[in-house]
């Protein structure tokens, strides 16, 4: 499929290519990680290898207590959550879809229910210590939807690529153009859209995917 | 239909590009690019909300303690290496690692998955196909399932190399308002693929059939090869085996008619010089 119209505001002059002066090779990948990584990670999970818990611990027990933390403002309640979701995920392995969701959004689900029942929990020591507690506001903090989405959505950033997340966090975070992140980071113009699009993307499935039903 | 490129798409939903009118009139009447850019418009919202989160890990014991309600194994017990399973930093890297023998997994005696066992094998399939079917999938109110993440992930991971050489590819008399550039990036299995990046305005116009050939040719003319067509603004193509590129320096993107004819047209829209990078 052709594209015939001409876009004047993407011509750029004809030096996209930097010549000498820089590292004499670049890498391009995207992500610092293997991918399969995670697959490996949740296969082994699934199957019931001990091993398997453990490299999911290491791997999103940040997220998972940095979910709790923010939202319940406690350490030592955020801890319990940590150690449920994980006892929690582990007891129920058997539920866990490798098909239909990936490992780290499957945990986010779980810590979401622990962290509503740690809310729940808090309400009815509350209610049993003041009758009219049902009445006063109750100090929940950062606890929605958009938390989650925020903390995905960072920790996903700091897992692209070095190169590619320079250019997202100019382009998310400073007021550059793409044009200006090119001459800043001394890349190719057509590097710097190709890393904005491919991250967006990439990022953009990660929040999608990340409602999954525990 | 003609769908908004996808790099402006993107460009639009950062706000670093206002849709012209005909970008307006398309995104008016086509229900895959709004729906496209308004999943890439919320991304940038969540992502620019994200903006200094700091994680924080839990403490050793935390582990320890589902060790302990789980009844685990005892890990030493395990005869297990005292190797990370996975590196920690990627998650938080603000966090310093704890390293006391109560910190497994995170740096402690933590079991080693042989990752490689049981990788599948790489699937490449083409970027555009992917948002393509993402975009369906919301169009249709399917679930888009944590499939594409990994489809996604994998195209990329496909396409990461080491640059080798670039081009700046100047327009032909007939093309003026042609730009665009070229890279050669060989990927992790040796293979090198010859990437060129044009901008709208180096379409093969409506006088023609609207075929774009992208070709290495001899410095000196005398023999050149075709690595395939051109289709939208970004184009992927394996370089033969066998092609010196140091001798098939030029890269030429032509205008071609669907006439049967394997060879050039002769009418050349872009062409430029690779030179190592």
């Amino acid at each position: 499929m052709l594209d015939p119209a001409v876009d004047p505001r993407t011509r750029r002059t004809p030096e996209p290519v930097r010549r000498g002066g820089g590292p004499s090779r670049r890498r391009h990948a995207d992500v610092n990680d293997d991918p399969m990584d995670e697959t490996a990670i949740a296969d082994a999970f699934a199957a019931g290898d001990e091993a398997g818990l453990a490299a999911a611990y290491t791997r999103w027990s940040a997220l998972v207590h940095t979910l709790a933390l923010r939202s319940l403002g406690d350490h030592g309640e955020a801890e319990d959550v940590t150690q449920k979701v994980f006892v929690a995920a582990w007891r129920s392995r058997h539920r866990y879809d490798s098909s239909k969701s990936r490992l780290g959004a499957w945990l986010v689900g779980i810590t979401r229910h622990c962290i509503a029942d740690a809310h729940e929990a808090r309400s009815r020591v509350r209610r049993a210590e003041e009758a009219h507690a049902a009445d006063r506001p109750v100090a929940v903090m950062d606890h929605s939807d958009e938390l989650v989405e925020r903390l995905t959505m960072a920790e996903e950033l700091d897992r692209l690529e070095p190169v590619p997340r320079d250019v997202m966090r100019l382009a998310f975070y400073s007021d550059l153009t793409h044009t200006e992140i090119a001459d800043d980071l001394g890349l190719p113009l057509g590097t710097v859209k190709s890393h904005i699009r491919r991250s967006l993307v990439r990022l953009r499935t990660r929040l999608e995917v990340n409602d999954d039903a525990y | 239909m003609t769908h908004i490129d996808d790099e402006a798409l993107a460009l639009i939903a950062l706000g670093d590009l206002t849709p012209d009118d005909g970008e307006r009139a398309h995104l008016a009447a086509c229900a895959l690019c709004t729906e496209e850019l308004a999943a890439l418009t919320r991304t940038v919202g969540v992502g620019r909300a994200a903006e200094g989160i700091e994680f924080v890990a839990p403490p050793a014991e935390v582990w320890s303690r589902i060790r302990s309600e789980l009844r685990l194994g005892d890990e030493d017990a395990a005869g297990e290496p005292a190797a990370p399973a996975v590196p920690a930093e990627p998650v938080a890297p603000a966090v310093p690692v704890d390293d006391s023998p109560g910190a497994a997994p995170v740096a402690g005696p933590a079991p080693v998955i042989d990752l490689d066992a049981e990788r599948p094998r790489r699937r490449r399939p083409r970027p555009r196909f992917v948002i393509l079917v993402a975009a369906s999938a919301l169009l249709f109110g399917l679930v888009a399932g944590a499939g594409i993440g990994v489809w996604v992930q994998t195209s990329r991971q496909a396409d990461a190399g080491v640059v080798l050489a670039g081009a700046d590819l100047s327009p032909f008399p007939d093309w003026p308002d042609a730009r665009g550039s070229a890279v050669i990036e060989e990927n992790s299995e040796g293979v090198r693929q010859l990437v060129v990046d044009v901008d709208a305005a180096t379409s093969a116009g409506p006088s023609v059939d609207g075929l774009r050939e992208v070709w290495l040719i001899r410095s000196d003319g005398t023999a050149l090869v075709s690595v395939g067509y051109l289709e939208g603004s970004e184009g992927r193509f394996d370089v033969p085996e066998g092609i010196d590129l140091t001798q098939y320096s030029l890269v030429d993107i032509s205008a071609e008619t669907d006439d049967g004819d394997p060879g050039h047209s002769g009418n050349s829209i872009i062409r430029g010089e690779l030179h190592p990078i």
